[in-house]
């Protein structure tokens, strides 16, 4: 079992799961670390073989970027991430037939962080997700 | 897998995980209504909530919320799901959110909660919101049309 969440740095690491109802991969992984943090999410839907890049997952007034320093990672949410449809390399998809996604929240359990649950929202409506952690969680 | 069908599609017995702590969920409509009767239990802390969900039952409604639910051993204790989605393409999956806050919320007639001026009289209350994730503890089976 996953000890319980410290950090918001404990949503790094592979996952497998469930969104809504198709089974996909999701990779969430931080970058910087000196006054700002940026999260990144590599989400992989098996089932329609797409995949979507969030290089800076935030919405707030700076994109992505957090402080580092506290109140912010005791959070255990994080929200409004827009992701580009890429290829398997990672390359942004443009044009009529590509798209993105846009993610409401994900959030971790606290008592246990091999658990992600979210909402994505398109075109109005709500959908639901679910991932489970692949392998070891982060130190604490 | 099932696909997502209409709003009574929730109807189920339901195991997961509540923040990080195991539960299940049982959700039955209420008879002839469109009512859903929703028994959630918190099994890591040994507690158990229910509540009613009003759903046109024959709609393409695959979003709940909110759902409150009340401590089945104490009305006064309660807890609040923002949103609980069943997944449209597996119905044996649901998701959501719970929410929780560290002030009361006094919501005023205008929907402005600047027009309470409670945040500045108690300072900014903390909004949490905890990850709920479920599977059918037995899997629906498609519907075969003869």
């Amino acid at each position: 079992m996953g000890r319980a969440f410290e950090s918001i740095y404990d949503m790094q690491g592979d996952y497998s799961g469930n969104y809504d109802g198709r089974p996909c991969d999701l990779t969430i992984s931080f970058e910087g670390g000196e006054g700002t943090v940026t999260v990144q999410l590599s989400f992989h839907d098996l089932e329609r073989n797409m995949y979507f890049w969030a290089p800076n997952a935030g919405g707030s007034a700076v994109l992505g970027q957090y402080p580092v320093d506290i109140p912010w990672t005791q959070f255990h949410t994080i929200g409004n991430i827009y992701f580009w449809e890429v290829d398997s390399d990672g390359n942004v998809l443009y044009g009529p037939n590509h798209g993105g996604a846009h993610w409401d929240s994900l959030a971790i359990h606290t008592w246990n962080i091999d658990y992600l649950s979210g909402v994505s929202e398109w075109n109005g409506q709500y959908y639901g997700m679910s991932f489970t952690r692949k392998g070891a969680p982060p130190l604490g | 897998m099932t696909q997502f069908a209409n709003a009574e599609d929730f109807v189920g017995e339901y195991v997961g995980v509540y923040d990080g702590r195991q539960a299940s969920l049982t959700i039955s409509r209420v008879k002839e209504t469109d009512t859903l009767q929703i028994l959630f239990k918190d099994v890591d802390r040994n507690q158990e909530y229910e509540g009613l969900y009003s759903v046109p039952l024959g709609s393409d409604i695959h979003t709940l919320g909110p759902i409150n639910l009340y401590d089945t051993h104490d009305a006064n204790n309660a807890i609040y799901w923002s949103i609980l989605n069943l997944h449209t393409w597996d119905i044996n999956y649901l998701s959501g959110l719970s929410f929780w806050t560290t002030q009361p919320i006094f919501m005023p007639p205008t929907g402005n909660l600047e027009d309470t001026g409670w945040e500045m009289e108690y300072g900014w209350a903390w909004n949490w919101l905890f990850g709920i994730s479920f599977a059918r503890r037995i899997p629906a089976t498609p519907v075969v049309n003869p």
